[in-house]
């Protein structure tokens, strides 16, 4: 008996599977393949298929600066958006994705009626008690997670997802830092959000008088005589010019002990209310807790004046720091290691650095066809396992509802759940960080495309996230043999990048799997070449 | 000598055992003994230029290790014995964040009372008490002696407590003033980098991406099939380029999903999918599937624990990583670990340190507590259920805390720290803490030795009348050592591979410190 619980009953599947009827059999999946392959055992069992013998070319196919292009400005590709950037041609669908929508996003509606405390204060967090707005901390930062899911699936304004996703982690916020999930949710919706394709040097004043990282890197508390270090340190280290220029052959420093100490000093008072009021939880100012200075101090090579009892010094911090060319060449950088390549050459980040701080032609210069038309496919991008997750939901084209605590669990399990990196660095923007990860995805694709319960409907490994047979046999049909099953595996999951070997190992496996001995059952046959697509190397490339 | 025991994808293939653990109905599957073995049969010709051993015979690939070794090289180079049942294994504890050393092992007055510098900078301005309290007072740290039993200017946080008898008994050293010698820009990230690294990133000597064990394992031979794991969601940069090791979350519940019945075939098939992919990513493949096989054999986890872990995820980890080392010191378990790796999080105490008592508002003494209560028992364990294991621990941060107090009753980033070694009974020269007095006109002397923490102190740049540990001793002389003597490798090796660059033993200052035995 197969134990196959999808296998035991299928469903009633879908009308359009082209040649084969309305149901898919063992026979459906085993048309096309050659005779007598799939019983041969392992030895010799994988066959030559139409795609090639297993162990042909499996390196990385170079892929069009369409499809580049596309992966690049969203979080991953879907069949819609590429035809959308074929209809418009390149410039024209790079402009476009700048623009955003011109009305407000279908899915950004969707989103906010399924939690509209997304945009709640804190004193709102607080006073709302209600079934829909959760009272513990980790239950609300599980829905802000859920939103950056939904949106980053879902959303037709793909590059703010894009931002978001880069700004999360270079702004990065300890999501679970005791209490934090109010004010990370605040920060996320007001702060961030509405500047993450505007202005960059707005996004960084405004974050500076963030309470969720005030708070976060202790300034909340920072106090005369002795202040604390840490905010001023990472401000400068992390948030915004980097000790160091991106280009290497710089070996002057961007700043010294003495201006993260005249930062400490500066920010001394940048606090937060807790008086309970509708400013519960936001900035405000404590001049009780500053430290203050009778002479003009150094910063950066300029002098702050001294100014008792307002935000004014740490103001003229925030001023130097943000609007300097350090600055700009360090966001420069980081945009360009999250859009386009690891290792920018120095003339990318000059020319990035000259349209600091408007996001969107920043964006333009980093993602122009010459620069995209330039990689190779040793610089291609490889995912973040969350990124990996989007892309397979977008594909999928997931339901924004299926995507909640399962969904969560599993990027939490992989290592790379939104705003749980608990350093201020943010999650690594580099390959080799992530490679570890393969082995989680390959449990995520399993997980991903587990059979539902038949009792209880839900995907017993991923809660929540559940494909039917029919759903899936609908999303690879018409097909005609084994072949064209993985020829549309390919296009609806990858846009049609997967190598030779990868496409030919899918079609022997099904193959293999689908005739005695093993002679497992059609649907989780499918569900397996589903998850081994998503699987395969160019997958986790983009 | 530990017979090494096939447990690939082809031999777990093998394992009747094995497959039965795994699936439920095995009865109905195919019968695939023959064919694996005609698959993986050495001498047979390559009948098929499209299989997989053709593939790796042509490729070269057998022959480097990979998916090579992993399904081929081992059996047909019928590797002798790998390692004997005395195995070595290097755990590394790394405590990201910046640990205050301080509130582990702190300064008092030999022969009695407390060092006044050291309680005078750690009273905050908010009149807080940081330091440790001298022995005999109301939550007084525990007074250490030497080898010879002579009282020393050090004692044991009251949180540290569990770990005195494993000090006294010589298996545990000190050394206080470790440090980098670089990247004084006081940035967790680039002095992790730079320790992890050990070269000297964005200077004089470009990295090669590999990381100081990695370069070490890579020196060495082994033909295990897993040489090691980060345990963690990321491979540490310490073991970047190891052979054959990979980051493992958890070791106790590693497995690919899905339908067990499929399991076997769609791990053949992921391996055909990654075995002619680019690296690194076809290595991590590799080395992710040896380590399903390897991390999955039966005995490991239910190799016996008796001592008493913490109810933490740490203390967790210590209690499964003893079993994992029990079973590589096994001659019935195909698990020969060389390295591993674990990260504590969480020490960047820039607020409430509280470093003293349960009740003294932080979560320093928490933390310090869960570590050593959990190494007490890692330890205990060891002794008591394989007392021929063998293995050397070794526990670093990237820099120390400041010794001042600032106003949020925390200390920010520092200097000098403390690094811990331990190991078997007679392995370590314990029982002491070493240090290295700082000498006129800044140079760095050679004689163990201490004379308060003012004398080994030194202003913070740019904030006056706060202070830091000096670092004086560089943390290559430690960890030098360990690969020097654990993973036999030569002083020139380590100075041109593990450490470029680095002179070690070439002068005193740059000398192993004689922690091992």
């Amino acid at each position: 008996m197969n134990p196959s619980v999808s296998g035991a009953k299928p469903p009633p599947i879908l009308a359009n599977t082209g040649a084969f009827g309305s149901e898919l059999t063992r026979r459906t999946l085993l048309k096309g393949v050659g005779t007598g392959a799939a019983a041969l055992g392992f030895g010799a069992l994988w066959p030559t298929t139409a795609y090639g013998a297993i162990g042909g070319p499996g390196g990385l196919v170079p892929r069009s600066n369409l499809l580049m292009l596309v992966n690049r400005v969203s979080q991953g590709y879907t069949a819609s958006e590429l035809a959308r950037a074929t209809t418009l041609g390149y410039s024209a669908y790079l402009n476009s994705v700048i623009a955003g929508p011109a009305t407000t996003p279908r899915a950004d509606t969707v989103v906010s009626s399924l939690q509209p405390f997304v945009s709640y204060t804190p004193w709102a967090y607080l006073l709302t008690g209600t079934p829909q707005m959760p009272v513990n901390p980790d239950d609300l930062l599980i829905a802000v997670q859920a939103a950056t899911a939904r949106l980053s699936v879902r959303s037709e304004h793909v590059l703010l997802e894009r931002m978001m996703d880069m700004w999360s982690n270079r702004l990065s916020v300890y999501g679970r830092k005791a209490g934090n999930g109010a004010l990370k949710n605040y920060s996320d919706y007001h702060i961030i959000r509405p500047h993450a394709l505007g202005s960059v040097s707005r996004l960084l004043t405004n974050f500076a008088r963030d309470t969720s990282v005030l708070y976060y890197l202790d300034n909340v508390g920072s106090s005369a005589p002795v202040p604390n270090e840490n905010w001023a340190r990472e401000f400068l280290e992390l948030y915004t010019m980097g000790p160091n220029d991106p280009d290497p052959s710089v070996t002057e420093p961007n700043y010294v002990e003495a201006d993260v100490q005249a930062a400490a000093k500066a920010f001394t008072g940048w606090t937060w209310d807790m008086a309970p009021s509708p400013n519960f939880g936001l900035f405000t100012y404590d001049s009780a807790l500053q430290l203050t200075s009778s002479a003009p101090y150094a910063f950066l090579g300029s002098m702050i004046t001294p100014a008792s009892a307002s935000t004014l010094e740490g103001e003229q911090v925030v001023g130097l720091t943000v609007n300097s060319s350090q600055t700009a060449r360090g966001i420069a950088a980081k945009m360009i290691r999250h859009l386009l390549r690891y290792d920018p050459t120095p003339a990318q980040v000059t020319a990035a650095a000259a349209l600091y701080p408007n996001t969107g032609l920043m964006v333009a210069s980093i993602l122009s066809q010459a620069n995209i038309s330039a990689l190779t496919p040793a610089q291609y991008l490889f995912s973040s396992p969350s990124r990996f997750a989007y892309q397979a939901l977008r594909a999928l084209d997931a339901d924004p509802s299926l995507l909640a605590q399962g969904l969560i669990d599993e990027l939490r399990r992989m290592g790379n759940a939104p705003f749980e990196w608990p350093a201020p660095d943010g999650y690594p923007d580099e390959a080799e960080k992530w490679l570890g990860s393969v082995f989680g995805r390959w449990q995520f694709a399993n997980n991903l495309f587990t059979a539902p319960d038949p009792v209880t409907g839900d995907n017993p490994n991923m809660p929540g996230v559940v494909f039917t047979d029919a759903q899936l046999l609908a999303m690879v049909s018409p097909f005609t043999t084994m072949a064209s099953v993985v020829t549309n595996l390919d296009v609806l999951l990858t846009g049609g990048i997967l190598s030779d070997n990868e496409k030919s190992v899918i079609e022997a496996y099904g193959a293999i799997a689908i005739s005695p001995p093993y002679s497992y059952s059609p649907y989780q046959v499918l569900r397996e070449m589903f998850a081994l697509t998503i699987s395969a190397p160019s997958f986790q490339y983009y | 000598m530990k017979q090494h025991i096939e447990s690939d994808l082809g031999s777990d293939l093998l394992d009747g055992a094995s497959v039965a653990s795994n699936s439920g109905s095995e009865a109905s599957q195919p019968e695939t003994r023959e064919a694996v073995e005609e698959c993986v049969e050495a001498s047979a010709p390559i009948a098929d230029p499209g299989s997989r051993r053709s593939l790796l015979v042509r490729s070269g690939l057998a022959a480097l290790g990979g998916f090579g070794a992993l399904n081929w090289s081992a059996r047909a180079s019928a590797a002798p014995a790998a390692v004997s049942s005395g195995q070595h294994t290097l755990v590394i504890l790394y405590l990201r964040g910046g640990c205050d050393g301080l509130s582990i092992v702190a300064p008092r007055l030999a022969g009695g009372g407390a060092d006044v510098f050291y309680e005078t900078q750690r009273l905050s301005p908010n009149n807080v008490q940081l330091a440790i309290a001298a022995p005999g007072q109301p939550n007084g740290g525990s007074p250490l002696k030497d080898p010879a039993g002579v009282d020393i200017p050090w004692m044991l946080a009251p949180a540290a407590a569990s770990a005195l008898s494993m000090y006294d008994s010589g298996a545990l050293a000190f050394i206080h003033g470790c440090g980098s010698p670089v990247l004084q820009n006081g940035s967790h990230f680039f002095s992790q980098d730079y320790m992890e690294d050990g070269t000297q990133i964005s200077t004089s000597v470009a990295s090669d991406g590999r990381g100081w064990a990695g370069r070490a394992m890579g020196l060495g031979v082994s033909s295990s099939l897993l040489r090691g794991f980060g345990w963690g969601k990321f491979l540490q940069r310490t073991l970047f380029g190891a052979p054959k090791t990979v980051a493992v979350p958890d070791p106790t519940n590693y497995n690919l999903g899905g339908v067990s019945a499929s399991e076997a075939l769609r791990r053949l098939a992921i391996e055909y999918l990654y075995n002619v992919s680019d690296e690194p990513l076809r290595s991590t493949a590799a080395n992710s599937l040896a380590t399903l096989a390897e991390i999955n054999a039966a005995g490991i986890f239910t190799k016996p624990t008796t001592a008493s872990y913490p109810n933490t995820p740490f203390g967790t980890q210590l209690m499964r990583l003893q079993q994992l080392i029990q079973a590589s010191a096994d001659p019935n378990i195909a698990l020969n670990l060389e390295t591993v790796m674990l990260d504590y999080g969480d020490w960047d105490n820039h607020i409430s340190l509280g470093a003293q008592s349960t009740t003294s508002g932080g979560g320093m003494f928490y933390r310090v507590q869960d570590v050593f209560t959990a190494i007490a028992a890692f330890h205990q364990d060891l002794q008591t259920h394989a007392p021929t294991a063998n293995y050397t621990f070794v526990a670093m941060t990237e820099f120390g805390r400041r010794i001042t107090a600032n106003g949020d009753d925390g200390v920010d980033h520092g200097r000098g720290s403390l690094m811990w070694v331990f190991g078997p009974p007679g392995t370590v020269h314990g029982r002491n803490v070493y240090t290295m007095l700082p000498v006129a006109g800044g140079g760095q002397g050679t004689t163990p030795g201490w004379n308060g923490l003012q004398a080994h102190s030194e202003l913070q740049d740019g904030a006056p009348n706060s202070y830091n540990v000096i670092s004086n001793i560089d943390y290559r002389r430690v960890v030098g050592e360990i690969v020097q003597k654990r993973l036999m490798l030569t002083g020139s090796q380590i100075s041109t591979s593990v450490f470029p660059n680095y002179p070690y033993g070439s002068a005193p200052q740059f000398a192993a410190l004689d922690l091992l035995v």
